[in-house]
């Protein structure tokens, strides 16, 4: 329960424009442990995308250490990187990024295919999966067939089949309606409570980040606050 | 607050002395409302004035006598009407302190009040957070007594008193969000005011 999955230590990042650098990140100290379920705000600028990139190894860090599971990710090769990813980390976009011509069950089984396995020894597998987000009845329909929720719902699925111990979110709400979101932020909460995943969750939406057990908010590359209920007394309502 | 025809609404699903319509009231609407035995009694006493409700007195051996309180056919009416009529629309009343305070805000420094802004808004997110769990915990709760639930009515009622448990605490999170955003709006306003070069 209170492994280390994510250390940062120290990370700034600064992008050249030109001859200027804009610091994206500077100086983010961070220790994320299992099964917690963190979100990440700030208005837009403020470094949130590149703290995400930062922590899945999409972006090095100009300075500083970035640890997953206890390993140095920015010192992998392109490889080890990539197969450390497919072990680790699932993946949810908040455009879905499912595979048009493939069914459901086929874009929930695509990191095992991906793995070089066949879809019959991975099959079964697939459908464990859509069974935890209670779409197995839709298994042989195609996105387009799907609503926006039932198609982040194939993607969440597709996220947890590597059994990936931590799931990097991005804006997994923000193209569905509120009732939509609400499920699907409903269904993450279970899965890092319940299934002790690690999440690390960007939005801009406070009901959707509300669902988190603590809020990080970035300003201009900073952390200016951490938040979480326990930290603070509960509120009286009248 | 309309006590009364929340109250009104309980009788009219069954006659019941004050301590059992204080539960059922918790039960209902305990979550975001919490009202005092005093309360409920002094508006059983109005209730009665005017011909809502009516009560049976009845002996017990060892406590004093208890009243029974049970919906007139007047009351009945009242109810309905109440239930099905929209709310009048008023502009909310200029409750807000944080309001007066920005009123009274520095013409040379924005520091405190940014500083005020930011704490608020910690405030308000953090009751989000609270009220949200509160949601999580009620769709867990409701899960698990689904499973355990044998019959259709069963799993019916428990359906729908998770939805009306969800629509009152959406309706805390969404007064918390507007109030979240405006907030963000004062702090761009107040920037642009500062801080325009």
């Amino acid at each position: 329960m209170h492994t280390k999955v994510i250390t940062l230590k120290s990370v700034s990042k600064t992008y050249l424009q030109g001859k200027t650098s804009i610091p994206a990140l500077s100086n983010i100290t961070l220790t994320i442990s299992g099964g917690e379920f963190i979100a990440i705000m700030g208005a837009s600028g403020s470094g949130k995308s590149t703290l995400l990139h930062v922590i899945a190894g999409l972006t090095n860090p100009t300075t500083g250490e970035v640890s997953l599971f206890g390993k140095d990710i920015h010192h992998m090769n392109d490889n080890q990187l990539t197969l450390f990813r497919r072990e680790h980390v699932g993946f949810i976009f908040q455009s879905f990024n499912l595979l048009p011509t493939m069914t459901a069950l086929e874009n929930v089984a695509l990191p095992l295919l991906i793995g070089r396995k066949k879809l019959r020894d991975v099959r079964s597998q697939a459908e464990a999966m859509l069974e935890i987000v209670d779409l197995k009845s839709r298994q042989h329909h195609r996105p387009d067939e799907l609503s926006g929720g039932q198609q982040q719902r194939v993607a969440i699925a597709r996220a947890l089949i590597n059994q990936a111990p931590l799931l990097l979110a991005d804006e997994p709400t923000g193209n569905l309606d509120s009732k939509t979101g609400e499920d699907i932020l409903l269904l993450m909460r279970e899965l890092a409570s319940n299934q002790n995943r690690t999440i690390v969750m960007v939005t801009h939406d406070p009901k959707a980040a509300a669902y988190a057990d603590k809020i990080i908010t970035l300003s201009d590359g900073q952390i200016i606050e951490e938040l979480s209920p326990l930290s603070t007394q509960s509120p009286t309502l009248s | 607050m309309s006590v009364k025809h929340a109250l009104l609404g309980i009788l009219n699903e069954s006659p019941k002395h004050g301590y059992d319509l204080k539960r059922a009231f918790d039960d209902k609407l305990g979550d975001l409302w919490s009202l005092n035995v005093g309360q409920i009694y002094t508006t059983l006493e109005r209730l009665h004035g005017e011909g809502l409700v009516e009560y049976d007195t009845v002996e017990q051996s060892d406590k004093p006598d208890k009243k029974v309180y049970r919906i007139t056919p007047t009351g009945k009416d009242v109810f309905e009407t109440w239930r099905i009529s929209p709310l009048k629309v008023e502009p909310r009343s200029l409750r807000d302190e944080l309001f007066i305070k920005l009123v009274f805000m520095g013409s040379s420094d924005a520091e405190p009040i940014l500083t005020l802004i930011q704490a608020q808004y910690s405030a308000y997110m953090a009751q989000m957070m609270v009220l949200t769990n509160r949601k999580f915990h009620i769709e867990q709760e409701a899960k698990v007594a689904l499973t355990k639930s044998t019959t259709t009515d069963d799993k019916h009622r428990i359906e729908r008193e998770k939805v009306i448990k969800m629509a009152l605490l959406d309706v805390a999170i969404f007064h918390a969000e507007a109030d979240i955003r405006w907030l963000r709006q004062c702090e761009v306003r107040i920037k642009e005011l500062y801080f325009k070069s």
